[in-house]
């Protein structure tokens, strides 16, 4: 009879051992050590058996064949297998890849849910109210009240509930006031195991408050402050709504920012983002970092300011909107001097623009239609693009318009010379370029590589589809306000 | 006998290897030849053992 390794008997005590001390003591993170020390099993068992083998020629027994069997291959090769999907999962747990939002919390944990007990202060006048809160939702409401008070819910993962009855205890939300300063704190980095504990506040302040909320992810919602808002964040949606102050969002990571109704400044520093929606802010807009989603800004009464890696923009003012995402920027009704350049193709449509406009694009089309009798100056550049300029009967300009290889066509008429050909390219076959003044008028500078160069007549009718009427020199803050057709100069 | 502890020592050094790849900054992508070389050393060895010695074990040619 064949006497079996002593290896595998041995190796079967040691799993059942680990097992059974990982069901007995939880505190001992032994998912870890064995993430991080199986391949010790590899190496004990080859010196286990090496140790046998010469033993063995020792006693005089032969050498065996093969030292280890086609078997016990086998069950290295599951042994190595299950051992670096330990591993991977555990490292993902740490957090070193970021791209992957794994837990193994999240894989094989369970949710509990806890109330969090309702607490009151009374608050001193003007508020300074600081929130931290790692993970879950926050929202802050200003009221006529006269406290700060703070309610919510809290949602456990854990293997267990004796675990997520643990993180409850060690995560007791405090509500107290350390100098000027309120504090909410959700304590949540003194949960000693791995649960994953998120935290959902209800916070009712004063309306004379300025908040400041801090975490890590999450959704952050603040309405009805006269005070100003601050919110930091690795990761969190953000909405903002009836803030009198500032607001200074400063996110590393944003699928969402929504404000409407700030009379402050605006200003989002971001590493990545979404979707931005901006309505109605009366105070400067700044925003940096890089966004993939839809931007949407609407009625601005200070100038916005724009800073992606591939992408600028400044707007004086926008009493009408501006719309961007990564193909389009359409803008109406829109307050000069006016600065986008953009490194990426996008087409370009500017409805009723003044004082000026310096525009640069990679690619895409763009449509160009200023807005009254006084027009604004214009420098627009594409590579790959056709360009329309429509410009009113009556408006006053100088034109040079070139495209290297595209068409160009003009419907105004002898005031303007259309050259065929470009430059050094006596027979015309490519390109074309319209120069030429119309009174005495800002210059209007338009070139593009490839595509072709239109010039039309504004006859009033609508770029887009919303705006119905011609704006004068002032666009309105209500550019839906019918108005009397222009009273045409004469020349 | 070299053919005996062969098994032992891959396996050995293949624990080292997933040791390295965790704890040191070598991972098993870029050590994994040390493998190779120690399975070629040990047939080497078997080799150069059996034409010495004279006909003690039976020669076993390695397995694929």
């Amino acid at each position: 009879m064949r006497r079996g390794s002593l290896a595998g008997p041995l190796v079967l005590i040691l799993i059942g051992v680990w097992l059974l001390l990982s069901n007995l003591r939880h505190d001992l993170k032994l998912f870890d050590v064995a993430a991080r020390y199986w391949p010790v099993l590899l190496v004990a068992w080859g010196l286990m058996r090496l140790v046998e083998i010469f033993i063995g020629a020792l006693r005089g027994r032969p050498w065996p064949r093969p030292g280890i069997s086609g078997g016990e291959w086998g069950v290295v090769i599951a042994l190595c297998l299950v051992g670096s999907f330990m591993y991977t999962v555990n490292h993902l747990s740490v957090g070193h890849w970021g791209f992957i939002q794994a837990n193994r919390m999240e894989i094989f944990g369970r949710p509990f849910d806890y109330p969090v007990a309702e607490k009151k202060i009374l608050a001193p006048s003007a508020p300074r109210l600081l929130i931290e809160n790692l993970r879950g939702e926050v929202r802050v409401t200003g009221a006529d009240v006269k406290e700060i008070i703070v309610g919510g819910r809290k949602s456990i993962r854990a293997l267990r509930e004796s675990d997520a009855d643990a993180a409850n205890r060690q995560s007791e939300v405090e509500l107290g006031v350390q100098g000027e300063q309120v504090i909410i704190r959700t304590n949540t980095d003194r949960v000693t195991g791995d649960q994953r504990v998120s935290i959902d506040l209800e916070v009712t302040v004063p309306r004379s408050a300025w908040v400041s909320v801090r975490g890590r992810e999450g959704y952050v919602e603040v309405n009805d402050l006269k005070g100003g808002v601050e919110v930091s964040s690795d990761d969190a949606r953000v909405r903002l709504r009836n803030i009198g102050g500032n607001a200074r969002l400063d996110l590393r990571k944003s699928d969402q920012v929504q404000a409407v109704n700030v009379g402050g400044a605006v200003e989002l520093i971001g590493g990545r983002g979404g979707d931005i929606d901006l309505d109605t802010i009366g105070g400067e807009v700044t925003i940096n970092g890089s966004y993939s989603g839809d931007l949407h800004f609407r009625n601005l009464a200070k100038p916005i300011r724009l800073q992606c890696p591939d992408t600028e923009l400044r707007v004086e003012r926008i009493p009408g909107e501006v719309r961007l995402d990564l193909d389009k920027f359409g803008g109406t009704n829109l307050v000069g001097p006016i600065r986008f350049s953009s490194s990426r193709s996008r087409d370009v449509e500017i409805d009723q623009f003044t004082q000026s406009l310096d525009l640069s694009v990679r690619g895409g089309d763009v449509r160009l239609r200023p807005a009254g009798t006084t027009l604004p100056q214009i420098a627009a550049k594409t590579r790959d693009g056709n360009v329309e300029l429509m410009l009113p009967e009556n408006g006053r300009f100088t034109l040079r318009a070139v495209s290297d290889r595209g068409e160009v066509s003009n419907d105004f008429g002898p005031a303007l010379k259309v050259i065929p050909g470009r430059r050094g390219d006596e027979e015309g076959r490519h390109g074309g370029s319209i120069m030429g003044s119309v009174g005495q008028g800002p210059s209007m500078v338009v070139e593009t590589d490839r595509g072709s160069i239109t010039v039309r007549k504004d006859s009033g009718a609508a770029l887009s589809s919303r705006q119905g009427n011609r704006a004068h020199e002032q666009p309105g803050r209500a550019p839906e306000s019918p108005a009397a057709p222009l009273p045409i100069e004469a020349q | 006998m070299i053919c005996a502890i062969r098994g032992p020592i891959m396996l050995i050094t293949l624990g080292v290897l997933f040791l390295a790849d965790y704890f040191t900054p070598y991972p098993f992508y870029k050590t994994f030849p040390v493998l190779l070389i120690v399975f070629g050393f040990l047939k080497l060895l078997e080799r150069m053992v059996s034409g010495s010695s004279s006909g003690g074990q039976a020669p076993t040619g390695g397995q694929t």
